[in-house]
């Protein structure tokens, strides 16, 4: 299975997606029209990675901006994590944020509580 | 032509204290470029870095609801930030079709009785119904806007022709934290 890489944008996120390892990582500011447009090709990418390997993933995101439709996009993502997870999967998820980010945490603790995932927040 | 001047134009944005102004249809290019210049523009006078986040997202939030609701087909719209001695106004205005009108003030009128907690409890909750309600946005973005802003959203409407109306959408970002 191909890894799915993305360079960061203005307004897309850098995405780096190791099929081989399971580390996944997501970082920077993500505000573009159409969220669904960059987020499905992720989506995609999960299901089939978890269909068809199913070893440990590792999540690791570094935010600074989602605008709410991109969130949402998250939020589906996350969903896919999460059964996974409830299907005895091995997953974790890294949720970093800087301290002058109070959104980006408000959003990280809100997820954790919300659902059945482990979410860690980290602030750097 | 008639006898507009844009020095007019000039005196009533001096007048007004408006530092950003933007009329025509939002591109997600010409988004990146205005919300720089708010970043650049905030953080020349030194503005806390809490309060440019805050005007940066409703910023954005606001302009992309322009794109969505705009009766317009080349989806225009005005959008504007006041820039004042303690607050900021984020104004979005565009023209929207008149059987939306009742739908979108109800709901502003929803979010401005909640308070803080509440909010964000009703966020989170839009935020999961958010293909069941079958539009793109579910309105997610005002009540984002309205977290950020913990002020509430005003609307004013101006009857613009026979099926459409003019609906302005306004929010205040105080620049010191209110008690």
């Amino acid at each position: 299975m191909e890894n799915l890489i993305r360079k960061a944008t203005d307004n897309t996120l850098g995405v780096c997606f190791d099929a081989e390892t399971g580390a996944l990582e997501m970082e920077g500011a993500s505000y573009p029209e159409n969220a669904a447009r960059f987020f499905k090709p992720l989506e995609d990418w999960l299901e089939t990675f978890i269909d068809n390997l199913g070893i440990p993933v590792v999540l690791n995101l570094k935010l600074n901006y989602l605008n709410s439709t991109s969130t949402k996009h998250l939020l589906d993502f996350l969903e896919i994590l999460e059964e996974y997870h409830e299907n005895s999967g091995n997953v974790r998820v890294n949720w970093y944020f800087e301290e002058s980010e109070y959104n980006i945490q408000e959003m990280g603790e809100d997820f954790a509580e919300d659902m059945n995932l482990p979410i860690e927040l980290i602030t750097y | 032509m008639g006898n507009y001047q844009l020095f007019d134009h000039y005196r009533m944005m001096e007048r007004q204290d408006i530092a950003l102004a933007f009329n025509g249809s939002i591109s997600d290019k010409l988004l990146i470029g205005m919300a720089e210049i708010i970043k650049i523009r905030l953080s020349d006078k030194e503005e806390e870095q809490k309060i440019i986040q805050k005007v940066f997202s409703i910023f954005v939030e606001l302009a992309q609801n322009i794109c969505r609701y705009s009766a317009d087909k080349a989806s225009r719209g005005i959008i504007v930030i006041e820039d004042h001695r303690d607050h900021y106004v984020v104004k979005a205005g565009n023209l929207i079709e008149n059987s939306k009108i009742q739908r979108l003030t109800d709901k502003i009128d929803h979010i401005n009785r909640l308070d803080r907690r509440d909010l964000r409890k009703f966020y989170n909750r839009q935020l999961k119904n958010f293909r069941k309600e079958g539009q793109i946005g579910g309105n997610v973005g005002l009540i984002s806007i309205a977290r950020e802003a913990e002020n509430p959203i005003s609307v004013m409407t101006d009857s613009a022709g026979k099926n459409k109306t003019f609906i302005e959408i306004a929010i205040m970002i105080n620049r010191k934290e209110v008690g």
